[in-house]
């Protein structure tokens, strides 16, 4: 048996930033309000959507303490009570899983209910548990297997009794001890082994559709961790307030929201989530759901590309990273559409291989989040269009049927008008064409 | 592995060419090499510093290489002025005014050895005493000669140029272990080797007195292997999709055989790898996708 | 920047292949390049009138919302010179009622040209925040100046230039 995975002691304050690469998030408790350990304190909707829908994701306090709020973070200053939140009650799995804030903790951030429902209307017949973790120097889904199987396990019921009966694997790196009785595949494989359709594709030899999922094709996979964290929901009704994050080199318990300036760590600058897919942590960076490592930030020295094509060959999506390199660096958007810009999945395998050590994935990433903003700005304006249209169109057919009205009543005026109100009828000058809206804009 | 790995990686694969070049055509060989390295560094770092750039522009090692390239391209011995010429071409001109590593449009190491055979023809043409004329030479003119009555000359080894062969074939040696370790993109070295391969055999009719030699003969004649599998597969001034990737292995592989065959320039390599590299972003343009 | 690349290219794609000398399409283009706000400080009534005006020759840096990167697909659309007085950049604003304040008069309903106010004659009204485009033109109409313009909050998560 593995040491115990130690847990990491509760920081002077726990930091929520509300953007994150998955969406924004609402926070659902005042400034200066008290939550207890498990209380709601944010929540994230879908883009665009109102105040009356569900949330697709809840963030909840990771400890007993004070809600502050910022424009930019909610912030949850612990105050060393012990006061609990009520255990979950959803009675169904999906709707547990949405309760207790469960999302991919592999990387994605997919919020874990929208999957499992999607597997359930798709009837899933299978179940990958990803636990294959591919970046060197990460073992928190190893960690948690090592310590930990046992809520795994009731993870993996809870899911499989869920579905149906699919068939099980759990998709391993390496194999696993004895001690733990699960039948296991080990994968192994250039990075991004772990991708979940590289997965599904040498597991079950299904290919998921270019546009989709896995479960498109019935199979549901969920990182070891997500399992997890289901197992503690269902069984214990407990929330995901933290994680196993590899920390350096150890593997901690590390509480959601925890400030990375505040790990333990060597002095200097950190990566967040994974030496190859992670970013450089800023002074307000902090443990997220998924993250699932904060290592030290080597310093490297970009070198100019040499367009080798390395990362063409490393590239899983089979996408020409070095084209779209100098696409993103000239502003030439039409042709990183061309590029296949949006097929991206973000793995860093162009990173590994760059021999100029060029952050292709930053550049990748800003690049994508730049269409998608693009995209987002366009869609409004096309909303604003129709919606301006449609306005004047109304306008215009309520203009056209008041002069048709007052036409007739000049032409005929009802025995109930008097005299004088016909006069005046007639002489109301004819109005103007209604080409333009008749409410101007005003004088500037 | 860095860039400055890579680098590392092309000079020690041209160890062996550079080994059996000395033992065929004598010490003339290393001093070349020592000649033009020296002299390319130290135009680099000058360069560098004048510009008031980081010394790392000068330190990534692709200096080296392009100035070992010119020098196992040149004859053995060179004189120093058109060996500086060629060098001083290639880095400043080629490689830094159009931007330094990664940007410039030609194959640096080419454009200096072009321009330097087109400013210094008589040394250029002069190879050594071993064999007077290269093959190459002995090939194009024999005066009617067929191909085997031309081979009793010195200028012929066993398969193709007396000496060459051995160059080339330690060439070979180097460039596939450079293929095999995945720096350079074997596509290059097979579009040109099955291309010149394919021209040879066109023009080759068996070794009557119009034959233009054999396609084994032009594989281990001249630069071939120096061509094929150190100069094609520089990729800044290649094509970045497959398909046109093998077009421009393809077209150089023709290029040369052409230049050998018709043109009175001692070798085609420089001027093929050159037009390749004219042509590099239409082939990109043709064949990435729209 | 950049903020409108993807929209610019796709427009500039599509004028190209599809749009040729028809005005109505020409109109059409330059309309997709708009920013959509309807909110008249061109000095035309909406963006499509202004659209319209464009390619009656108006010139092409009147657009606030818009900023100068429309202007500058506007030039590389049509061809023409888009400098001038720069256009002020584009700050993103949503129309925000104070509720305690505002007494039902209706006059900011008509106002906005894109129905993104909800209310009634003597009724409280509220802005739809997803469908205001932060035009400004209820802001004049309103008798006791209860609608503020707010900065637009829902900022985006956005991965930093590397």
């Amino acid at each position: 048996m593995a040491p115990a995975v130690a847990e990491l002691p509760l920081p002077a304050v726990l930091r929520h930033p509300l953007a994150t690469p998955v969406g924004r998030f609402r926070p659902s408790a005042e400034d200066g309000a008290r939550a207890r350990l498990g209380d709601v304190i944010a929540e994230r909707f879908e883009a665009g959507g109102g105040a009356d829908e569900k949330p697709v994701e809840v963030l909840r306090a990771a400890a007993s303490g004070r809600i502050e709020r910022t424009p930019d973070a909610l912030l949850l200053h612990p105050d060393g009570g012990a006061k609990r939140a009520p255990p979950l009650q959803a009675p169904s799995l999906v709707e547990r899983t949405l309760e207790a804030g469960i999302v991919g903790l592999g990387g994605a951030g997919y919020p874990t209910h929208l999957k499992l429902r999607q597997a359930l209307e798709r009837n899933a017949h299978a179940l990958i548990v990803n636990a294959v973790e591919c970046e060197a120097g990460v073992n928190a889904d190893r960690a948690l297997l090592n310590c930990h199987a046992d809520d795994v396990l009731h993870g993996i019921h809870a899911v499989a009794d869920a579905l149906g009966a699919p068939q099980v694997t759990l998709a391993v790196s390496a194999p696993l001890p004895a001690a733990i009785d699960f039948a296991t595949q080990v994968v192994d494989g250039p990075y991004p082994a772990g991708w979940e359709r590289a997965l599904t594709q040498r597991l079950l030899g299904l290919e998921a559709p270019p546009d989709g999922y896995p479960t498109d094709v019935g199979v549901l996979v969920l990182n070891v961790a997500t399992v997890f964290a289901i197992g503690r929901a269902w069984r214990h009704g407990e929330p995901l307030i933290q994680r196993v994050v590899t920390v350096g080199r150890r593997e901690f318990w590390v509480r959601i929201g925890h400030p990375v300036a505040e790990l333990p760590l060597p002095p200097g600058a950190a990566t967040v989530g994974g030496p190859v897919t992670g970013w450089p942590a800023d002074a307000d960076a902090a443990v997220g759901k998924t993250t699932r490592a904060v290592t030290p930030r080597p310093a490297v020295a970009a070198s100019p590309c040499i367009r080798c094509g390395w990362c063409a060959t490393a590239c899983p999506e089979g996408l020409l990273p070095q084209e779209l390199w100098h696409g993103i660096a000239a502003g030439r958007w039409a042709q990183t559409e061309r590029l296949r810009l949006a097929d991206c999945i973000e793995c860093g395998a162009c990173d590994l291989a760059c021999p100029s050590q060029l952050p292709l994935l930053a550049a990748l990433r800003h690049a994508k989040s730049q269409r998608m903003e693009a995209a987002r700005r366009d869609s409004a304006a096309n909303l604003a269009r129709t919606r301006f249209e449609a306005r004047n169109a109304r306008l215009a057919a309520r203009a056209a049927a008041d002069r048709a009205k007052r036409a007739n009543r000049l032409q005929a005026p009802r025995d109930w008008m008097r005299p004088r109100a016909a006069d005046a009828l007639r002489n109301i000058p004819p109005e103007p064409e209604p080409d333009a809206p008749p409410d101007g804009p005003p004088p500037r | 592995m860095t860039s400055r790995g890579v680098m590392l990686r092309v000079g020690a694969a041209l160890v062996p060419a550079a080994a059996a070049a000395t033992w065929c055509f004598g010490a003339g060989v290393l001093a070349n090499l020592a000649i033009a390295i020296a002299a390319g560094m130290a135009l680099e770092a000058a360069w560098v510093w004048l510009r008031h750039r980081s010394l790392a522009a000068a330190t990534d090692g692709s200096a080296p290489v392009t100035c070992a390239l010119i020098a196992l391209a040149a004859p053995p011995g060179l004189a120093l002025g058109p060996l500086l010429f060629a060098v001083a071409v290639a880095v400043l001109l080629a490689k830094h005014l159009y931007g330094g590593l990664g940007r410039n449009v030609f194959n640096p190491a080419m454009v200096g050895y072009a321009a330097a055979l087109v400013a210094y023809p008589t040394p250029f043409g002069d190879w050594d005493a071993l064999t007077g004329a290269t093959a190459l030479d002995a090939m194009r003119f024999r005066d009617g000669a067929t191909v085997a009555e031309a081979w009793g000359s010195d200028a012929f080894g066993a398969i193709g140029g007396r000496g060459f062969e051995i160059v080339n074939a330690a060439a070979l040696l180097g460039g596939v272990w450079l293929c095999a370790a995945r720096v350079a993109n074997w596509r290059f070295p097979a579009g040109v080797l099955a291309s010149l391969g394919a021209c040879a055999a066109l023009g080759y009719d068996g070794g009557s007195s119009g034959s233009l030699g054999s396609p084994l003969f032009h594989w281990f004649a001249g630069g071939t292997m120096l061509a094929a599998f150190f100069i094609a597969t520089d990729p800044v001034t290649a094509p970045a999709a497959p398909a046109a990737q093998w077009l421009f292995g393809a077209l150089i592989g023709a290029f040369i055989y052409v230049i050998r065959a018709f043109g009175a320039w001692p070798d085609g390599i420089a001027f093929a790898v050159l037009f390749g590299n004219l042509a590099a972003p239409a082939l990109d343009r043709l064949c990435l996708p729209r | 920047m950049g903020l409108l690349g993807v929209a610019i290219g796709a427009a500039l794609a599509l004028a190209r292949t599809r749009f040729r000398a028809n005005e109505d399409s020409v109109v059409e283009a330059v309309n997709a390049l708009l920013p959509q706000s309807q909110c008249a400080q061109c000095g035309y009534p909406g963006c499509r009138p202004y659209a319209e005006a464009i390619v009656g020759g108006a010139a092409l840096n009147l657009c606030p919302p818009g900023g100068q990167d429309t202007a500058a697909a506007l030039a590389e659309l049509l061809g023409r010179d888009g400098t001038g007085a720069p256009v002020t950049e584009h700050r993103e604003v949503k129309a925000f009622i104070d509720e305690a304040a505002c007494i039902g008069c209706a006059l900011c309903l008509e106002a906005c040209p894109v129905d993104a106010i909800v209310g009634a004659n003597k009724f409280m009204h509220t802005v739809i925040a997803a469908r205001c485009t932060g035009c400004e033109l209820c802001v004049a109409p309103c008798p006791v100046d209860c609608i503020d313009l707010m900065p637009a909050q829902e900022s985006v998560w956005q991965w930093p230039r590397p």
